[in-house]
């Protein structure tokens, strides 16, 4: 299988999911079905841009304008334990969850994203981000996914969905989602 | 410098002595005891301040330049507070008039430096230049009344505080032995100004700068051990790569080209090599890399991850964090590889090791009650000690001098740069709240 990935398009993600995450820092309070990311970039906010944010706004009208969508709202987010890149029974559902969707979409590649909560070293954490999103991998593969479809990516702490010192927000930090990057065609 | 003829802390403690003996035998009328009770005492950052006047420089002919002149002493008075070894005595009590009394040792009046309570002083003079300013400073122990030191510093007005963090540092050497550690920067992460982390730069005069404009995601900053570069991570071409900034021309130059996660390249300190954790599948190991040729060399090989990379001082061993116990625990082991021997036994979370540039330290982040703590173990092995309390702090980095330990300071969800002496005494913040930093790197000593 041969993947054909619109590069342009991949760079614009990019740019949607720090303008994403520069909005998530203004406050905690976006919602959505497995948080902010699990909704795409449709995120909602209580308080005026900065000039960087409209910067960044401007880069997801652009993307929109490209007649595309981030359509990560479809797959599950995986979630972890601390200091672990373990998948339990929610995971592994989730991941059944996944495949259904990537097996009903055989046009779509994803990339899986690893995340970690803000305890520990920067570095650790990059490489646990990196392990989180192999073990989704994996897990993925096992459900029948074809690898070629799949890369990786880890932001370790760098990218939190909330900002707060508590259990509950790093729990929601400690994630792993899949992003629609291009066409994968046969 | 010293003419004391003892080891430099135990002078220090006798220039006390001999003040407090004096007044004594003053008081009492009599002869005074041949030793001194000092013993066991230890002159350290937060504990015996020597009490200091740092007196306003002299105009001593050319240009005046009163505005630098005042940054000078200012700023010098301020490095000598923060180092925890001295206490300044408020400028408003001096009783001798700057700009009348001399300089040296011959045309000062020590009793009234002593009447202030002074033990040492630190006084100087300026002649202006058409550049800039020409310093000239000395620092006298008021009981012995003896000048210990002196220096000459020339520089444009600009870097008047520059020049006071040199002075700083060889008041410090004057008292101990070993210079301070001031006249250096420490590199770091923030977010401020905007929501993208890019790498920063602070200095001792409170200055912070922005260093990159990635409005990606830019981390683990690492000093070359010239000063005149900065390596460090970056997701702006999408993938965590290193690159090296050159402080000189503002140029950036990617190091690696692999995909996957590249992160905590550090020099080695023969400058001819980076070790950094790189990602195979998953998996992160060790490797040292040769940025000339771009061939790199794997010293780890474990399904644990194994990162944070810090070198020993001589080069000949590395400290990092792996998880091979099952938790992430800090070990050393040889340079170029082999088995690691376990420094960390305590706790369930112990990372992010630094190895203090005089040989003797390890200090590394640990987790106790669901924070995280600093900690310091003997490099060749032993207990480990605690030297923060509240908040969590992480990223521990080496002050020049080994006195010090920059770090990450959180607490109600901010973050910043704090410092704190080796014995964790003195805390001290850094940068302000303008945004969340993270992960220092102190260079060292800048070259002249």
């Amino acid at each position: 299988m041969k993947i054909k990935k619109k590069k342009m398009f991949r760079g614009v993600v990019v740019i949607a999911v720090f303008a994403a995450v520069a909005v998530a820092a203004g406050g905690c309070s976006t919602a959505g079905k497995g948080g902010l990311f699990g909704t795409g970039i449709g995120a909602t906010r209580d308080k005026p841009l900065s000039e960087e944010e409209l910067a960044a706004e401007s880069s997801i009208k652009q993307f929109e304008h490209l007649g595309t969508a981030v359509e990560g709202g479809e797959f599950k987010i995986f979630s972890f334990a601390f200091d672990s890149d373990g998948l339990d029974e929610a995971g592994l559902e989730a991941a059944r969850h996944n495949a259904a969707v990537l097996a009903a979409r055989p046009d779509v590649a994803v990339e899986i994203e690893g995340h970690t909560d803000e305890r520990g070293s920067s570095e650790y954490n990059l490489a646990l981000g990196a392990r989180r999103a192999r073990s989704v991998r994996d897990t993925l593969v096992a459900e029948g996914v074809a690898g070629e479809r799949l890369t990786t990516v880890s932001y370790g702490e760098e990218l939190p969905l909330c900002k707060a010192s508590t259990e509950e927000c790093w729990a929601r930090n400690r994630r792993s989602r899949l992003v629609d990057v291009g066409e994968a065609s046969p | 410098m010293t003419s004391f003829g003892f080891p430099r802390d135990v002078a220090l403690l006798l220039i006390r002595a001999a003040a407090l003996l004096a007044l004594v035998a003053a008081v009492a009328g009599v002869p005074q005891p041949a030793r001194a009770q000092v013993r066991g005492e230890i002159l350290g950052p937060g504990r015996n301040r020597l009490p200091v006047a740092v007196a306003e420089l002299k105009w001593m002919g050319g240009l005046v330049r009163t505005a630098a002149a005042d940054r000078f002493r200012e700023q010098l008075a301020a490095d000598l507070e923060i180092s925890g070894l001295f206490h300044v005595i408020d400028a408003g009590a001096h009783i001798e008039d700057p700009q009348q009394a001399g300089i040296t040792r011959d045309e000062i009046d020590f009793d009234d430096w002593a009447a202030v309570g002074a033990l040492g002083l630190v006084r100087g003079g300026y002649r202006g230049t058409p550049e800039g300013l020409t310093v000239e400073v000395r620092f006298f122990d008021v009981a012995e009344r003896a000048s210990k030191g002196g220096r000459r510093l020339s520089g444009e007005t600009t870097s008047a505080t520059r020049m006071a963090h040199r002075m700083a540092d060889a008041v410090m050497e004057f008292v101990t032995g070993t210079p301070g550690p001031f006249d250096s920067r420490i590199a770091f992460v923030s977010n401020r100004g905007d929501h993208y982390r890019e790498i920063h730069m602070y200095s001792f005069d409170g200055k912070v700068e922005r260093l990159t404009r990635h409005r990606s995601v830019t981390m683990a900053p690492a000093w070359h051990p010239s000063v005149g570069s900065i390596l460090f991570t970056s997701f702006k071409d999408r993938h965590p790569a290193l690159y090296s900034l050159d402080l000189a021309t503002a140029q950036e130059q990617r190091l690696t080209t692999r995909f996957g996660v590249n992160v905590g390249g550090v020099w080695s300190p023969d400058r001819t090599s980076v070790v950094l954790a790189r990602e195979q599948a998953g998996n992160t190991d060790l490797y040292a890399l040769d940025p000339g040729t771009g061939e790199s060399r794997r010293l780890t090989r474990h399904w644990a991850i194994d990162v944070d990379p810090a070198w020993s001082p001589d080069g000949r061993q590395l400290a990092f964090c792996s998880s091979r116990s099952g938790t992430p625990q800090v070990y050393v082991m040889a340079a170029g590889g082999g088995e690691p021997r376990r420094v960390s036994f305590e706790g369930e979370y112990n990372s992010a090791p630094a190895w203090s540039p005089d040989g003797t330290t390890i200090a590394y982040a640990g987790q106790r009650q669901g924070r995280f703590q600093l900690f310091t173990v003997p490099a060749s092995g032993g207990s480990a000690r605690q030297l923060t309390f509240g908040g969590s702090n992480e990223d521990p980095a080496w002050s020049p001098d080994s006195r010090y330990l920059a770090f990450t300071h959180r607490r109600s969800g901010k973050a910043s740069i704090y410092m704190t002496d080796v014995h964790g005494r003195r805390l001290e913040q850094l940068t302000d709240e303008k945004g969340d930093d993270s992960s220092p790197n102190w260079s060292p000593r800048r070259p002249r």
